[in-house]
């Protein structure tokens, strides 16, 4: 593990938030309000915070816990009834892998571009709480510093000290995008740090699939089975997702039709999640918002990650890259290449 | 003649009840086919139910995933030819949606041989019992390998 970045990685994620805070007050006089992160009940939990003054822009914060893809707030803006009034322009800060949400809410016309400024901020990859969940007790954790190609945290007064390689998103070891694909302003600069994410640990994105496509199908039944029985269908992960916008149309909960029963069965939320999976084919940009909301852990993003490693086999098609490509389900080939239809011989 | 004569000979079901197979097809082809098999009294199997579809292009992926959710034991989708459509383009649609189908639900536990799509137009009542015999005997032989 290469410690010269890693320690670099301190100082210019203190230097990123002073940029920060400088970007987002010039983008105040754009826009109505910014969102970026705050500090929310403890040290490993940022919440989103609404900048509508100078004042307000002090409390923003960037560190390497700030996970919440805030995207999740544009489709809101052009929604009757939604959390903003509708002509108030937003600012918005992005991280690479937030910035594919953008794009893709984009590409889908859900958003105009006129109508929010986005100020796009180099990510070195954060820290999943998730996964320190199992090592300590995060609630009582005081501190959290990462040093070294490791993290330090002092839990009851006491130092406790785990490898990065460990405790990151998963989704931050397979990063592609460090730096946003799409921006008003940028805070880092493109080269100014690792242009690349995390190399040192890099792994392959759908290594985890993969992994799982070898199981024989019976255990697979049974591994989802078993998962499924424990949701809880409290569509947090709907709720949360940029790309679950419809809101009260979501079949899951409408009447006419009547796709769905209430009932928390492992068959009903089973079905729940595949169609919710066969919705988000060739939109989900990965972001591992659904998991991270889940209260009951579901593997969430491995089935996304098997939609999307399906459409890009398929199709070639990787979502969140570019606002003029059209979805790859809303069109077709008169000749598939990739597609080897049954000859029934 | 005596009322015995008038009902249909039935065979006797070999290995318990048939499996339960759901059909989709489409109005402009593949129901007329399927509707022309049973006119010139070629031999179907049994347990195959067939849902009319205006065009494969109403094709949602949901229909055959909610069908094998609830108990369905095989899914098989058809419609026009390529190129074909009534509706100009809807069973090229389909295709890529059904496509995209056929490579999770294996993923989710299903095994792959339980859901297919076909292209079988008005005139091929022949390929219909061909196609629909095969998927039920493979629908078959799956579920004695679970036995």
């Amino acid at each position: 593990l290469a410690g010269k970045p890693i320690e670099m990685r301190n100082k210019k994620t203190k230097e990123q938030l002073e940029n920060l805070k400088t970007q987002v007050e010039e983008t105040l006089s754009q826009v109505d309000f910014v969102i970026g992160y705050a500090k929310g009940y403890d040290v490993l939990h940022p919440t989103p915070l609404f900048v509508r003054s100078t004042k307000d822009a002090q409390a923003l914060i960037w560190d390497d816990f700030c996970i919440n893809n805030l995207a999740t707030y544009l489709p809101s803006q052009k929604r009757p009834g939604g959390l903003f009034h509708p002509h108030e322009k937003i600012g918005l800060v992005v991280k690479g892998c937030d910035s594919r949400a953008v794009i893709q809410l984009l590409q889908e016309g859900i958003i105009d571009r006129e109508n929010f400024k986005i100020i796009g901020i180099s990510c070195q990859g954060k820290v999943d709480v998730k996964k320190l969940k199992n090592r300590v007790p995060i609630e009582r954790v005081e501190n959290a510093e990462i040093k070294e190609g490791s993290i330090e945290l002092t839990v009851d007064s006491r130092g406790q000290k785990y490898p990065l390689e460990e405790v990151l998103y998963s989704k931050c070891l397979s990063c592609e995008y460090p730096t946003p694909l799409i921006y008003d302003r940028l805070v880092g600069g493109e080269g100014s740090l690792r242009s690349k994410g995390p190399k040192e640990f890099a792994q392959d994105p759908y290594h985890d699939v993969e992994e799982f496509e070898k199981k024989g199908v019976n255990e697979r039944l049974d591994f989802w089975e078993q998962e499924f029985s424990r949701c809880l269908r409290c569509y947090a992960c709907r709720d949360i997702c940029p790309f679950c916008y419809c809101q009260f149309e979501c079949i899951a909960q409408t009447r006419i039709p009547h796709w769905l029963s209430q009932k928390t069965a492992s068959k009903e939320n089973k079905f729940f999640h595949m169609f919710r999976a066969m919705h988000l084919a060739g939109r989900c940009t990965e972001c591992g918002e659904c998991e991270r909301a889940c209260p009951v852990d579901l593997p969430l993003l491995l089935l996304h990650k098997k939609m999307n490693k399906k459409v890009s086999e398929l199709f070639g098609y990787k979502s969140g890259i570019n606002p003029k490509l059209r979805p790859p389900l809303i069109i077709f080939q008169p000749e598939e290449k990739n597609i080897e239809e049954e000859k029934w011989e | 003649l005596s009322r015995g004569n008038l009902e249909p000979e039935k065979e006797p079901v070999k290995n318990g009840t048939p499996p339960k197979i759901i059909a989709f097809l489409c109005n402009w082809c593949s129901y007329v086919g399927a509707d022309m098999a049973g006119t010139t009294r070629l031999k179907q199997p049994e347990g195959v139910e067939v849902i009319l579809v205006p065009c494969t292009g109403r094709m949602d992926p949901l229909f055959p995933m909610k069908a094998l959710v609830e108990g369905a034991e095989g899914v098989l989708v058809s419609g026009c030819h390529p190129g074909e459509c009534h509706h100009q383009d809807g069973n090229l649609y389909a295709r890529r949606r059904l496509e995209v189908l056929k490579g999770f639900l294996p993923f989710m536990g299903f095994e792959e041989e339980r859901f297919s799509y076909t292209w079988i137009s008005a005139s091929e009542g022949k390929k219909w019992q061909q196609v629909v015999t095969k998927f039920t005997e493979r629908i078959k032989s799956l579920n004695g390998k679970k036995d």
